[in-house]
């Protein structure tokens, strides 16, 4: 991909009439040169993911420049002309101007760069040499070109070589992929280390964090070394363009990465390599017309789980679809949508290792076209079931791996579920969906009917396998507490016994981070899992603000998220467990104060179902029936003020709630017609197409 | 790792009418019918929501074992064999779905209520699905050939059935 700016060829038409005295460059420039073909052209390269683009084809001269360096002293550039046999400067203008050297040798030059510490130019040529040539017009020697004492004993097969931004010396990888430092004042070479890939490294290039970028003829793959460790290693970071001939030449106190702003990265933690610093998949977007579904857009950096890029500008990771789900030592389909033709390349963390080997690729260079493709992939029989993730990479390079930069094209990260072979997995409400519970948690006195002293997101994942319940997920987030009180959370499983949980192979997360505590509640017979104690201990109201996301002006991201995924210890028919639900409730923080009417902190004793769900043997029945609450167990009344009306209600979706002391009624008016009719009208009341917008809380 | 054995199929997969607690006989792969999906009854959303005729909710009534849920159980039953070759398959049943100008669906099936595996295309079970979801979609790929998924769209009934034959 060779595209040239057509403003930088029609400034060039212009200044070649005109170029003997080009002005320098007016900045350090972060992007690397890369001069490749017989006759000169010149490319910028962006090395964070390898895009490059023509600076300019017409050069003014009638074959190549090689042996590149960008000199930071005076900004310009400065390479080996073979066409005047001579050293040459390149001004803004990228015109080659020779200049005049004395004392010249009659040999071309390939391997060059400019000093840091000095303003001179050094080149070198196996079995001559190393030459330098002072820049300086102050200096005796200007211009004059002169060997190196002891260097002509320098024999390394190298192809271009640069110098360190600080500490004065040459640094150059043979095709061996040895690693040298030529000191330019003594002539020393020293052996650094094997970098662990060979090749003709035919441009390489400094940052200024003393990273060695080195671009192979071969593939255009550029690598990265960092040569503060003891023994450098090259590690691939991104696919850049692939010449017979090249060269590069850098600014080495510059930064790496320019124009962030065109990157498409992944989303994966970044275990699996998402952030710029962890060499992560990254794409460049400078010329975006071929990547996965309908769109791509662009970060600065990789917003990486839980953080989502889909939930930070637009929802780009839409061109995979899971067609089947994923059973261990099972085929599976995909169905992939691509905006132009590309190379595919896609892995599945299989061991849950949290990165992407080599054997966990399941397509590898699958050419697509501008349309829908189906893919059969497999899932080995040693692949671990639960929750990992699965990345896909398209572009016009083949070959990528699951890390580094590409010159265009997209990277979509998933997050995606193993299951057992045979198994079916019921969703409530779907995968990705949530439904809300809403609480007023003055029980068993009526309260505002707000509905937002508790508001929790929760959904439910029931996996079985002949007809009998292998786990149970749970996840959810606290959404709003508009409660002075401090109350707990919790989920009750209705019909599962406590001893049937394989309590050691619970998997429990707060906010992604796995809790050592068993959520399984001590005590009792049923299966109760506590989120938490005391919802106050994990979310915080904003500042003058009296609670946490219920008042007007006082949003906030949510700050509690909760996962548990829970294995049973033997078979538990799924006729055991009809409810997706469950039973959420809440219920008051042991030794905090819950209203005039407990004499005593309630604790345990004091919980709030959904109405006519039957409490915990943790509760005192004694409250039951007592202030406005009407429950009366003996025909399974639980819950619910003597009109019939509830302190807890379930809501279909990602409800919007009240703020505080709005009456439900009023923000959703049509809550009235619901209960009239008992849910024959507007089942879906609580839908936002019939919020009153004024009234409910709004981030 | 060679894992890869690709097919392309189109995926412009046309949508036939399957709603109605009988479910319809046609397989949507095969026709090029576009979107019918059965009517269902929609009470309108009102321009301007209704004034309460409460001033609070303690102070209105409901029956005691009205649960106020938002979900309904559907009862499902597919039974595709006759019109199959193929044994092994992958049943979708999904809320997030777009029936296209052109008669194709865009599926979202990173939102399912069901995922499993089904063989002689049989499926019998029961799933809870919120009260917003009136239509959902089912989705059947097959494995072993390059036979054409099997999609349908199911419109919410009375009998809050999903039957497929």
């Amino acid at each position: 991909m060779r595209i040239f700016f057509s403003i930088c060829v029609i400034c060039n038409l212009v200044l070649v009439l005109s170029s003997a005295n080009a002005a320098p460059f007016k900045e350090c420039p972060t992007q690397a040169f890369l001069g490749q073909s017989k006759v000169a052209s010149l490319y910028g390269v962006n090395l964070a993911t390898g895009y490059y683009s023509g600076i300019s084809s017409e050069m003014g001269t009638t074959d190549k420049i090689n042996a590149l360096g960008f000199n930071l002293h005076d900004s310009y550039l400065y390479g080996w002309s073979y066409e005047h046999g001579t050293l040459a400067k390149i001004g803004d203008d990228y015109q080659v101007e020779p200049t005049s050297v004395i004392n010249i040798t009659n040999s071309n030059f390939y391997v060059g760069d400019v000093s840091v510490e000095e303003n001179a130019y050094f080149a070198y040529r196996y079995g001559s040499g190393l030459y330098r040539i002072s820049l300086n017009p102050d200096s005796s020697d200007y211009n004059t070109m002169t060997l190196v004492p002891g260097s002509e004993s320098i024999s390394l097969s190298i192809y271009d070589m640069a110098f360190h931004p600080n500490n004065g010396l040459l640094y150059a990888v043979d095709r061996r992929g040895d690693l040298f430092t030529i000191d330019v004042t003594t002539s020393e070479v020293k052996w650094k280390s094997y970098v662990g890939h060979s090749g003709t490294f035919g441009a390489v290039y400094f940052d200024v964090d003393e990273n060695l970028y080195l671009s192979r003829n071969s593939d255009g793959i550029i690598f990265k070394v960092d040569t503060s460790t003891i023994r450098p290693e090259a590690v691939e970071f991104a696919a850049g363009p692939a010449s017979s001939n090249n060269d590069g030449a850098r600014c080495a106190i510059a930064p790496i990465i320019e124009n962030v702003s065109k990157i498409d990265f992944g989303d994966a933690p970044d275990s699996y390599g998402s952030r710029f610093e962890s060499n992560g998949a990254r794409h460049d977007l400078t010329v975006s017309t071929l990547f996965l579904g309908s769109a791509v857009d662009s970060e600065s950096d990789s917003y990486v789980h839980p953080l989502s890029d889909d939930e930070i500008g637009l929802d780009d990771d839409d061109g995979v679809s899971f067609v089947t789900g994923m059973e261990v030592g099972s085929d599976a389909l995909l169905s992939i949508v691509s905006s132009s033709a590309g190379y595919l390349n896609a892995w599945i963390d299989f061991n849950g290792d949290g990165d992407f080997d080599e054997d966990e690729k399941i397509v590898e260079n699958y050419f697509t076209n501008d349309s829908t493709s189906t893919v059969l992939y497999s899932i080995p029989a040693s692949a671990s079931s639960g929750a990992t993730w699965a990345r896909f990479r398209l572009s016009s390079t083949a070959g990528l791996g699951a890390i580094g930069g590409a010159s265009d094209g997209e990277v979509e990260d998933y997050k995606v579920e193993i299951t057992n072979a045979g198994s079916t997995t019921q969703y409530y409400p779907g995968q990705n969906d949530f439904v809300t519970i809403a609480y007023e948690d003055n029980w068993p006195f009526l309260g505002d009917f707000d509905m937002n002293d508790l508001v929790v997101f929760l959904r439910t994942a029931v996996v079985k396998k002949d007809n009998n319940i292998q786990s149970i997920k749970i996840a959810g987030k606290v959404v709003a507490v508009g409660a002075a009180y401090h109350s707990g959370f919790a989920v009750n499983i209705p019909g599962l016994k406590r001893e049937e949980v394989d309590e050691d192979g619970i998997i429990f997360t707060i906010n992604n981070k796995l809790q050592s505590a068993s959520p399984l509640e001590l005590g009792r017979e049923e299966a109760i899992f506590i989120v938490t104690n005391d919802v106050l201990t994990q979310v915080a109201a904003g500042e003058a603000c009296l609670f946490y996301r219920t008042e007007p002006g006082c949003g906030s991201d949510i700050q509690m998220e909760f996962s548990m995924t829970i294995p049973f210890v033997g078979l538990v028919p799924d006729t055991q467990i009809p409810n997706s639900l469950f039973d959420p409730f809440m219920f008051a923080t042991p030794g905090f104060y819950h209203g005039s009417s407990f004499t005593v902190p309630p604790g345990r004793s004091k919980e709030i179902h959904l109405k006519n769900m039957a409490p915990t043997s943790a509760v005192n029945t004694m409250f039951l029936g007592f202030g406005d609450d009407s429950s009366n167990p003996s025909v399974n009344m639980y819950y619910q003020s003597e009109n019939g009306m509830p302190w807890a209600i379930e809501l279909g979706t990602q409800w919007k709630h009240p703020q505080e002391y709005i009456d439900v009624v009023f923000a959703y008016p049509l809550f009235e017609r619901f209960i009239r009719s008992s849910g024959e009208e507007y089942p879906d009341w609580f839908m936002p197409k019939y919020a009153n917008k004024d009234l409910i809380f709004e981030k | 790792m060679n894992l890869l054995r690709n097919f392309i199929l189109a995926i412009t997969v046309f949508v036939s009418a399957c709603g109605g607690s009988a479910g319809s006989n046609e397989n949507s792969t095969n026709g090029s019918s576009v979107a019918d999906v059965d009517s269902i009854v929609n009470i309108p959303v009102d321009d301007v929501l209704p004034v309460p005729t409460v001033q609070s909710t303690k102070e209105l009534e409901a029956n005691q074992f009205f649960d106020l849920s938002s979900s309904y159980e559907l009862s499902v039953d597919i039974d595709i064999s006759k019109k199959i070759s193929e044994s092994r398959a992958f049943l979708s049943i999904c809320s997030d779905f777009e029936v296209l100008e052109s008669g194709e669906i865009k599926i979202g099936y990173e939102n399912c209520i069901l995922r499993t595996s089904i063989k002689n295309g049989l499926y019998k079970g029961n799933l809870n699905v919120t009260n917003d979801n009136e239509k959902l979609i089912v989705a059947i790929w097959f494995f072993d050939s390059d036979e054409k998924p099997y999609i349908k769209i199911w419109g919410k009934n009375d009998e809050n059935k999903l039957i497929i034959s």
